[in-house]
């Protein structure tokens, strides 16, 4: 397996890794037209691609709670050819027969998809919901956590793209109803620890009903929340649960979405939960697998108001250029997705968050519908990060905005959101412009942003309830003022542990620009998976250096590279 | 699905000729000051204004809610000219989340009484949800209206904040608290909008004053341990943050036109939903009283029966509890919770045995059930069985409790055992015990006053063991 993974590292280091000659131009200034709606266009290629992916939930006409919940994806390279596989849980055959099964697509060659499903091992038979990418035996390849309405599901890669389900050896057994989950070194001990949101103690036998009597799905509210569930990983060998040990299983509430970064700089990874109805966590890691939720004290349990939403996905990224780490959140129809902006403080005595979606311009257009899936990622390759929302009603919507076909899941369908941001950290509403992504009427729920083609801009994967996968290419006009500018691809690994170094933070010279990126799981809603790390340029030639900051706090410093490099960053090889 | 509302105007194009022919009628009988022909085509132009009645789809609703709905749309029908009688059709429609026709016939209401604050105040209530540059448009005018009625400023407030105008927002907050000294929501705003500006000793003020007027509201306590935290009050901060977590979610406008809306629903989720909020305020009575309510409606409702067992469990009537949850029980036996609030209201009455035989029940299907590995402890504990009682302890200890009555107890009895270990000599599994519940109430963040007696108790113990 070492030996792969290293030759997988070395192809693109080969390629494209040298220092650029003429980094130091100073980076465009974000223009005007960066943020001009219609500036980014996405078109729906899903035919093109040869997936063929359709979730089904087998439950039309009637309303079990998981049926309206699932529908996630992982996108990761699960072969070790460098292109991005994808997998898709499903609602499972026991409820949805063949249609339920879930499926394994390898892209190969590039831009194609073939079903792999079948001697993949990974035809889980469980009721899906998401999944968690990591390589937990640091041996390479790349392992897949299924998270199931019923137990989920370890599968261990056997470095070429077949699985075998070592759940029980490694001690993964998580009853009850998992949602997203997360890879991330809690200890930093070199192996990857897992975080499992879990939902609620649903029971079939409660009918719920709106407008008046109406039966529709039940809310959250109508149930017990289930403690989260973390394992510490011992050596690769067997997973360990410390959820009590650690302070999580302490709160009970109903987890949705999960992400897992060092959010107060102290060179621990913590973990913050979106939680549907309930006041959200930010367990701060206290280290040795211990930790604290501040998420009251810091501003983000609850929205502006001091009320907590229905947590859905979760975005993180540096939205307005001042290096740390701020914090999305996708919501409720009639709530609005929520901005908490950092606002920094010293390692590890964090000052918190603040509430800025308005101000961001993020709230308004966000209550219309309800939100799940949601990324930040650099839309136009301007330099700045840009906002994309996938939604899809968890109730009927009184008025359909699909003429879809299917009575049932018509008056749940909605339009997804894409949002411009200026660098500074608002954002222009682009989504009507944003041609088939925007215009579409689906019950989204996964989204990962990745490059299908390899042509240096970032398209869209979204997952549906009840519908066909898409896959949305982008067009962005190339060149300066509003298109497509220049980009570089890292991938920040550590060769000793033979796998991306999770946690990581890089900051990129542009010119005299410093741009930070954190190196860290897909993530969202349901999503998880392995990227790499992209960052948009603009009209600037090229990136001047590197700074990595490894987990535990050691800094290394790289030479820089041309636009449209992809560069491996490999710990111990820089200064 | 619920189709798009139907709603127009009878008036078609073919009527604009007979409306300017009305409209210079009145012109003229102003000029002239012929007053009854001028009441006259004020009363035709009205009534061929009138818009059509809404339609909503009410072929899945509740039987007494399409009564009620049907009741209101015959009434308005009856007086098409009348705002009140469309304003009451938009409220019962409100009630009953039927939105798009209740604007509809909020719209109405205002074009008959364009004066009228109400209909456009709960118009703005309605369009907040979903489109909060529309609602601050629709509370502007409801303030230019009626610039006394503080919770219209509140709303406007919130919903200036919702598009980013903070310093209008902060005024209207301001003008509230002025209308209404004792208005928590209003300085809680005003403390908000303090700390954004980076004000922090200026929001504690604030967020204090709301505090001392409101000190059960999650909103508030949450937001003053924020303020607290800024302002590196660490520990009191930590404590309160704790302390929300057990508050009720939402937060109480006083607001007695909204109010006047929430009344109007008569569906079962309504009933069980204004009864579970009087529950977490506290407010006991009202909570019953809207379930006893739903019971006469609908006796056979499980939920109700379950809720009404909580209820009269948290008023101390453990023999109400009892037969409730019974009830609750022979129309669902599988219902989630009931049978547990069985097994402790008959430990409340006594019924030790029948106590012991639901709790086990219960255990069977879900051995981490803290509740009733509690019970169970506290009945071991009876019988003097200590053995028993500390394995059900350390199994309720070892699932962890999340709810804060529960903690507590578990809390309580570790300390009642820690005292029967010790009376019995041995000081070592005493104090340990001791340990395990200051550990717990540190990460719950009580404060070190609170903590030093059972360090002290923990201290004799451990004197104890070293002879």
């Amino acid at each position: 397996m070492g030996v792969r993974f290293l030759a997988a590292l070395a192809a693109p280091a080969l390629l494209g890794c040298a220092p650029a000659e003429n980094a130091s131009e100073p980076a465009a200034p974000a223009s005007a037209d960066a943020t001009r709606p219609g500036s980014v266009r996405f078109v729906d290629v899903t035919a093109e691609t040869g997936l063929d992916f359709v979730h089904a939930t087998g439950s039309a006409g009637s309303y079990p709670m998981p049926a309206i919940m699932g529908g996630g994806v992982a996108a990761f390279d699960a072969d070790g050819d460098g292109l991005l596989d994808l997998y898709f849980p499903n609602a499972g055959s026991a409820v949805a027969g063949d249609a339920g099964r879930n499926r394994f697509y390898l892209q190969r060659p590039r831009g194609r998809f073939v079903n792999a499903t079948e001697g993949s091992g990974l035809d889980n038979p469980g009721h899906g919901m998401g999944a968690a990418v990591g390589d937990i035996d640091n041996d390479g390849d790349l392992d897949l956590y299924v998270t199931n309405f019923g137990d989920d599901i370890l599968y261990r890669n056997d470095g070429g793209g077949r699985f075998d389900d070592a759940t029980a050896e490694l001690g993964l057994a998580t009853p009850a109803w998992s949602t997203s989950a997360v890879f991330f070194d809690a200890n930093l001990d070199g192996w990857l620890d897992l975080y499992v949101a879990r939902y609620v103690q649903w029971n079939e036998a409660r009918e719920c009903q709106v407008q008046g009597g109406r039966v529709d799905y039940c809310g959250p509210q109508q149930f017990e929340g289930e403690a989260d569930v973390f394992y510490r990983n011992d050596g690769g060998r067997r997973f360990v649960d410390q959820s009590r040990e650690g302070g999580v299983s302490l709160i009970a509430d109903a987890g949705l979405g999960v992400a897992a970064a060092d959010f107060d700089d102290d060179g621990r990874t913590d973990v913050y939960v979106a939680n549907d109805a309930d006041p959200n966590q930010l367990w701060m890691n206290r280290g040795e697998g211990a930790f604290e939720d501040d998420a009251v004290l810091l501003g983000a349990a609850y929205n502006r108001f001091g009320v907590g939403e229905a947590g859905m996905g979760i975005a993180l990224g540096d939205i307005d250029g001042d290096l740390d780490l701020d914090l999305f959140l996708s919501h409720l129809i009639e709530e609005t997705n929520t901005l908490y902006v950092n606002l920094g403080g010293a390692p590890g005595l964090s000052d918190g968050f603040d509430d800025r979606a308005a101000e961001a311009g993020l709230a308004a257009p966000s209550t219309p519908y309800t939100g799940f899936g949601t990324a930040l990622f650099d839309a136009d390759n301007d330099g700045d990060l840009d906002l994309a929302v996938v939604n899809g009603a968890v109730k009927r919507r009184p008025a359909a905005l699909s003429d879809r076909d299917d009575w049932f899941w018509r008056g749940y369908a909605e339009p997804n959101l894409l949002m411009l941001g200026d660098g500074e950290g608002a954002f222009v509403d682009a989504s009507s412009a944003s041609g088939d992504f925007g215009a579409a009427l689906h019950v989204s729920r996964g989204l990962v942003p990745f490059d299908l083609e390899g042509d240096g801009d970032l398209d869209l994967l979204v997952s549906n309830l009840e519908g066909a996968a898409r896959i949305y290419r982008n067009e962005s006009a190339g060149g300066s003022g509003g298109g497509s500018g220049g980009w570089v691809s890292l991938r920040v690994v550590d060769a000793e542990l033979q796998r991306t170094a999770l946690g990581a933070s890089v900051v990129a010279w542009v010119g005299d620009r410093p741009v930070r990126r954190l190196v860290l799981p897909l993530g969202g809603y349901l999503t998880g998976g392995e990227a790499p790390l992209h960052i948009g340029l603009g009209d600037a030639v090229g990136v001047q250096r590197f700074e990595v900051t490894w987990p535990g706090g050691a800094v290394e410093e790289f030479d820089g590279a041309e636009r449209g490099a992809e560069v491996v960053l490999v710990r111990g090889t820089g200064r | 699905m619920t189709p798009m509302p139907r709603i127009r105007r009878r008036r078609s194009a073919a009527d604009h000729g007979f409306l300017a022919a009305v409209m210079q009628a009145v012109r003229a009988a102003c000029r002239d000051g012929n007053w009854i022909m001028l009441l006259v085509a004020v009363f035709l132009a009205a009534a061929m204004q009138a818009a059509e009645l809404p339609s909503p789809d009410l072929t899945a609703v509740e039987p007494r809610v399409r009564s009620a709905i049907e009741k209101e749309l015959a009434a308005a029908r009856l007086e098409p000219g009348s705002a009140n009688a469309w304003g009451r059709l938009g409220m019962v429609l409100q009630a009953h989340q039927l939105d798009a026709e209740a604007e509809a016939a909020y719209v109405e209401a205002s074009r008959l009484a364009p004066a009228g604050f109400r209909w456009v105040y709960l118009r703005g209530v309605l369009a907040d949800a979903h489109d909060p540059v529309a609602a601050v448009s629709l509370y502007r005018r409801a303030v230019e209206l009626d610039p006394r009625y503080a919770p219209a400023r509140v709303r406007l407030a919130a919903a200036l904040e919702k598009v980013g105008l903070a310093a209008e927002a902060d005024t209207h907050y301001a003008e509230a608290a002025r209308l209404e000294p004792d208005n928590a929501v209003a300085h809680l705003g005003l403390g908000r909008l303090a700390l954004a500006r980076g004000e922090v000793d200026g929001a504690v003020g604030h967020l204090e004053r709301a505090y001392g007027l409101s000190p059960e509201t999650q909103a508030i306590v949450a937001t003053l341990a924020r303020a607290r935290h800024r302002a590196g009050d660490r520990d009191g901060a930590r404590r309160l943050a704790q302390a929300a977590r057990s508050l009720p979610p939402m937060i109480h406008h006083r607001d007695p036109r909204r109010a006047e809306v929430d009344v109007l629903a008569v569906d079962s989720e309504s009933f069980l939903r204004r009864s579970k909020t009087y529950r977490e305020t506290g407010q006991l009575q009202p909570s019953l009283a809207e379930l006893l309510r739903l019971l006469e409606l609908a006796p056979g409702n499980a939920q109700a029966h379950f809720a009404a067992a909580g209820v009269y469990d948290r008023m101390n009537r453990p023999r109400e509890a009892a037969s409730s949850a019974r009830r609750a029980l022979e129309i669902d036996p599988d219902l989630a919770g009931g049978r547990a609030v069985l097994a402790g209201a008959l430990f409340k009455l006594g019924r030790f045995e029948q106590a012991s035989a639901e709790a086990e029940r219960v255990l069977a299907d879900d051995p981490a059930d803290v509740h009733m590995l509690l019970v169970t402890t506290m009945l071991a504990m009876r019988a003097n069985d200590v053995g028993r009682a500390l394995e059900r302890l350390d199994r309720a200890a070892a699932a962890g409790a999340s709810d804060p009555g529960l903690r507590d107890l578990m809390v309580q009895l570790q300390l009642e055992l820690a005292d029967a270990l010790g009376g019995a000599g041995l000081h070592d599994e005493a104090g340990r015990r001791i340990e395990q519940v200051i550990e717990a109430l540190e990460r719950a963040g009580t404060a070190e006053a609170e903590l030093r007696p059972l360090r002290r108790r923990l201290e004799d113990h451990r004197r104890s063991v070293r002879g």
